[in-house]
């Protein structure tokens, strides 16, 4: 069996005008686009779109794009620009619009015996609700650096693609924000 | 609370995020159309250039005749060009790279569809006349023209870029931002041209930073940038962006002859 392309083979190939190489770069990146887009318009369908349009337009801008650089932030940029206008399009303050999930998804271990107090559940379960209407009250620009880097765990330097700011820019924004949700969650903040 | 352990809290949130589409289909099949879009053009393009070889062919074959008597023959087919050879013989498809290509400034286009893209009116320097090169850059968002022009008396090749001079156009301001796109070892003089607000930035190269008409300031640091650059805020929403080798006089001039 032939040995997938490395990405940046790949690269070289789309930028030959190799769309079958490019559908494989989208597929790879797709998912974390998508929820980058998600946090930025707040809306899967827009988001959806917001992803289409910006893997379009990654594509006529391969060109530019300086060989031997990690795609995942170029394209993120990308991405989020896209997400940014359809939100400013929209006219509409973003919710946040995740859940967390009931329950962590069951892992592999063996099931706690029945008698295992459910005292630490639930009060985890109130401490993930309290997190998440916290963060649903914080600005929008708070909360959307405290997803990139935390939720999403986007690295410091795709987040400030996606945020179309600086890198240190991106580590104060994310410290004032977590300031703000200890203060929303009535953490001590001493 | 320690920040870290609220840090590692979010971390750990289990988040149940919408599923993601596959959208790699729809984009392969989008590119695809545009790329069969752009077919018929060329098309267009080889009809034109069959017509003008048919033409020539009957042009040379009239002289070849009134010329079969004369020894110079083969010289008047010389001149002509025949056996056409940029015609008879061109690649269809080759690309072209306009000047500028490979700077990264967007897409290559012409001046009458960078015009019909863009929601603000794109000036041509009068004291140049019409650009060598023209791009349209949407990577970051609110649309730039840029034009890059070739060396020429009066416009040295300047050593970062290759070309004369390049001029970005878009909407937007720089200033406030303009100090913060200076970095140590860049002066900023502050003039006016045509009754508009304009900086001159000499010194040590420097980023390009400004704040789109709609949306957030951006900062454009590719390493292309070059040391002297003019910087002009219209009063009609167009911030003007000159680079090259060239002196504050020479580059306001330039700037002042915008129509």
């Amino acid at each position: 069996m032939r040995r997938p392309d490395s990405e940046p083979e790949l690269v070289e190939r789309a930028r030959a005008r190799d769309l079958a190489a490019y559908g494989e770069l989208v597929r790879t990146h797709q998912e974390i686009a998508f929820r980058t887009a998600v946090l930025i318009c707040g809306d899967p369908h827009e988001a959806e779109e917001a992803v289409q349009d910006a893997f379009v337009k990654a594509y006529r801008a391969l060109p530019r794009f300086k060989a031997g650089r990690p795609l995942r932030p170029w394209l993120l940029a990308i991405v989020a620009n896209e997400a940014r206008n359809r939100r400013r399009a929209a006219g509409r303050r973003t919710k946040l619009a995740l859940q967390v999930a009931e329950q962590v998804p069951a892992a592999d271990h063996a099931p706690a015996p029945a008698d295992a107090e459910p005292e630490p559940a639930a009060l985890a379960a109130e401490r993930r609700a309290a997190l998440v209407a916290g963060l649903e009250r914080l600005p929008e620009r708070d909360r959307t650096v405290i997803a990139l880097r935390c939720l999403l765990d986007l690295s410091e330097a795709e987040t400030a693609a996606a945020l179309g700011v600086r890198r240190g820019t991106v580590k104060s924004r994310l410290s004032r924000a977590l300031d703000r949700l200890r203060e929303e969650v009535g953490d001590d903040v001493a | 609370m320690s920040p870290e352990r609220l840090e590692r809290e979010l971390r750990a949130l289990p988040v149940a995020w919408p599923p993601a589409p596959d959208v790699a289909e729809a984009v392969v099949e989008r590119l695809r159309a545009e790329r069969a879009q752009a077919t018929p053009a060329r098309a267009a393009w080889w009809r034109t250039a069959r017509a003008w070889r048919a033409a020539l062919a009957a042009l040379a074959a009239a002289l070849a005749l009134t010329a079969a008597i004369e020894p110079a023959r083969s010289a008047v087919l010389d001149w002509l060009g025949f056996g056409a050879v940029g015609i008879e013989r061109g690649e269809p498809d080759a690309p072209v790279r306009p000047l500028g290509a490979g700077l990264d400034l967007g897409d290559p286009t012409t001046l009458e569809d960078a015009r019909a893209a863009v929601p603000f009116p794109v000036r041509v320097p009068a004291a140049l006349g019409p650009p060598d090169g023209v791009f349209l850059d949407t990577a970051l968002g609110a649309p730039i023209v840029w034009f890059a022009y070739r060396p020429r008396p009066g416009l040295p090749r300047a050593g970062e870029t290759g070309v004369g001079l390049l001029v970005a156009q878009l909407e937007g301001r720089a200033e406030p931002l303009v100090e913060k796109t200076a970095g140590p070892g860049t002066t900023i003089e502050r003039l006016r041209i045509g009754g508009d607000p304009a900086m001159w930035l000499a010194g040590a190269p420097h980023g390009f930073a400004y704040v789109p008409l709609a949306g957030e300031p951006r900062f454009d640091d590719r390493e292309r940038l070059a040391a002297d650059v003019l910087l002009v805020d219209r009063r009609d929403g167009v911030l003007v962006r000159l680079e090259g080798e060239i002196d504050r006089a020479t580059a306001a001039r330039i700037a002042a002859s915008l129509r």
